[in-house]
């Protein structure tokens, strides 16, 4: 096994060098990040320069490249234009942990993550175990009542939503229930505040507390974990299929075991060893948050943060966010398939 | 099932032998018996029709002309489907931008599937260090998800947005081009890897040795004796592809990455509601409930073509 996990380990670098050279070519492509300045009558052409110079900008492509990997610490940069270098270059590169400097938030990448890694964490994983929850409870009940009136609507339904964009769910879901519902409170007179809020993590004049994050919560929530539950049951009612129709649970059956014990004890376990490997799976995708979801609700996360590095262009945050993203797909990959092994006796690598 | 009349080559009663079906016919055959596979059919037929025959009815002037004094109509007996923040028609853009929507789902998913073949052809048919560099570039780009990789790529892709082309005697935003070359060079990737491992089990098999062996090149083989056995995927994905290259066009249009206006698509109407989440629904509804049974449809196709065409099911 630690062969195995070291030969992977060994596969995936060069895969990373991949991703880094691609990701940092498209970056370069994008343009240079302060060329809008040109427009602005304040900002004179020394300025320009300078910001240049201190993102290192204006060296040779692979140069820039291998700053951004291993810094440039150990040479002199022409902060003052006289073609000499007189100021050491500070940055130590991504091999050294050193993300570089957000040029949106004018701190360093390292720290914008930081600030918005636990948002975007509180979000996902509260979406991830409502999706498990509910897809385990819809997967299951469909695959025992298969083609019952249940089985039937939850395979439509999972159609459907499988076939909406997520934006378009979360635009239903706060129509009805934030702006429907205060039209309806308002013409029978009761209480707005029932109804759910649709930007943020808190109100602006809130105090903050668990309850009013709770309920910013709901429909992000929803409307992500809507789209997971129609993949997810769908996976789990197959796999469910497959192990009720087979002869040990039929055994089970023979000798006399409640209905229950055997689905729950006998059927699930068998049938919950692939959905491991699907959930390893998706872990790194929770980091780096929902795009789209965190665009629509105003969630401070991690997407946001990704959208907003767009336009202006803000390339060092761009690259970091996409490099670590790739980073914990890889890493993920690989503990998947050891989990895989060690709860499956079944399954060996060599 | 294997009565007279379905089985192929059947030597009836009376000593006349019946036709044997072609592939083609069997495949309609098996696809029309899909229930969902022929409403899914019937219901694009239809999402087509109105993005054709409702041309008729407006100009495409129309649909991109702005009426500052109607916007924000809700849907009334003058703009049936409301108007947007310009008092542009919706229903009008609707029709234009659906044109434009499946034009990009269908030509993105054509360059994603030349690239995706040939890929994985060269890389499975060839294998040794140009399998390995194929494959190790397929899995590093799959470790980056697609909206991310698409987003990043965007800037590099759309430097002057406001450039106007001529496609087919419409005056288009040079960014559908753009879209539809970024969603294409980023959706081949599932695909490459399906054909590779096809090519893999048949590369081995008899009919290929017995080609090599009458002194057939390797083009020939790949085109006439692989390709053709992998067209079964190539086809499914392809139909899959166009549904999910729409919704990705919506997405970037809805995050403002999209096709740039005027010029309308199902993903740009849509990329004002994002502002405006809590009044004029109408803006997004139509769009959305025309990408949602689009996407549906195409969906339930694929599943059709899937069914009809795997070979271990010939019924």
């Amino acid at each position: 096994m630690t062969k195995y996990i070291v030969q992977r380990v060994l596969q995936a670098i060069p895969l990373l060098i991949i991703v880094t050279i691609v990701v940092f070519t498209l970056s370069f492509a994008g343009g240079n990040p302060f060329a809008y300045l040109a427009q602005d009558p304040r900002a004179t052409e020394q300025d320009r320069h300078l910001l240049n110079e201190k993102f290192g900008l204006n060296d040779p492509i692979p140069q820039q490249f291998v700053t951004w990997l291993i810094g440039d610490d150990w040479r002199m940069r022409d902060l003052d234009m006289d073609g000499e270098g007189e100021t050491p270059g500070e940055r130590l590169g991504i091999l050294r942990g050193d993300f570089g400097q957000s040029i949106s938030y004018r701190k360093p990448v390292a720290t914008v993550f930081a600030e918005r890694m636990p948002n975007t964490l509180i979000l996902m994983v509260t979406q991830y175990v409502v999706t498990i929850v509910f897809a385990l409870g819809i997967g299951i009940l469909a695959a025992i009542k298969q083609y019952s009136w249940f089985d039937n609507i939850a395979t439509g339904a999972s159609f459907i939503l499988f076939s909406m964009p997520v934006f378009l769910v979360a635009l239903l879901l706060v129509q009805v229930f934030a702006v429907q519902c205060r039209e309806l409170m308002k013409a029978i007179g009761g209480d707005v505040g029932i109804c759910l809020p649709v930007q943020g993590m808190y109100d602006v004049r809130g105090d903050r507390s668990f309850g009013d994050l709770l309920r910013h919560l709901i429909l992000p929530v929803a409307s992500l974990a809507a789209i997971s539950i129609a993949g997810y049951s769908r996976y789990i009612r197959s796999t469910m299929l497959e192990v009720i129709n087979s002869d040990y649970i039929r055994t089970a059956r023979s000798k006399g075991l409640p209905e229950r014990r055997i689905t729950f004890l006998h059927a699930l376990k068998n049938a919950s060893l692939p959905l491991v490997t699907i959930i390893a799976l998706d872990i790194p995708f929770l980091f780096g948050g929902a795009v789209i979801t965190e665009t629509v609700f105003s969630w401070p996360g991690m997407g946001l943060a990704f959208i907003n590095a767009v336009r202006p262009a803000d390339p060092p945050l761009l690259m970091a966010f996409t490099v670590m993203t790739a980073v914990g797909v890889v890493l993920f990959q690989l503990i998947a398939d050891v989990i895989y092994s060690w709860i499956d006796p079944r399954i060996r690598y060599n | 099932m294997a009565n007279a009349t379905t089985a192929s080559n059947v030597v009836k009663l009376d000593g006349r032998r019946e036709k044997a079906e072609s592939l083609l016919k069997i495949t309609v055959r098996r696809f029309l018996r899909h229930r969902m596979a022929v409403i899914g059919l019937v219901t694009l037929s239809l999402i087509i029709l109105f993005v054709s025959v409702g041309a008729l009815f407006f100009t495409e002037q129309q649909a991109n002309s702005t009426t500052l004094t109607a916007k924000y109509t809700p849907p009334g007996a003058e703009y049936p489907l409301g108007t947007d923040r310009l008092g542009r028609d919706i229903l009008a853009r609707s029709i234009y931008g659906g044109q434009i929507s499946l034009m990009i789902g269908i030509t993105a998913v054509a360059i994603s599937i030349t690239i995706g073949t040939a890929v994985g052809l060269v890389s499975g048919y060839f294998g040794g260090w140009i399998d390995s560099i194929l494959m190790r570039f397929v899995e590093a780009m799959l470790a980056i998800p697609t909206l991310i990789l698409l987003i990043v790529i965007q800037p590099a892709m759309i430097q002057n947005a406001t450039t106007r082309i001529n496609i087919l005697g419409r005056e288009l935003s040079v960014t559908v081009v753009a879209i539809v070359v970024i969603i294409g060079i980023t959706s081949w990737l599932g695909l490459s890897r399906i054909v590779r491992s096809m090519v893999l089990s048949l590369k081995e098999q008899e009919f290929v040795a017995a080609a090599r062996m009458v002194g057939a090149s390797d083009t020939r083989i790949i085109f006439t004796h692989i390709l053709p056995n992998c067209i079964a995927p190539i086809v499914v994905s392809a139909t899959l592809g166009v549904g999910s290259a729409i919704v990705t066009e919506t997405a970037l249009g809805f995050l403002g990455f999209g096709v740039q206006e005027p010029t309308a698509t199902w993903g740009n109407i849509l990329s004002g509601a994002r502002q405006f989440v809590d009044d004029y629904p109408w803006i997004w509804l139509a769009p959305g409930v025309l990408i949602t049974l689009t996407v549906l449809s195409i969906n339930f196709i694929g599943d059709g073509l899937r069914d009809a065409l795997d070979p271990r099911s010939r019924q």
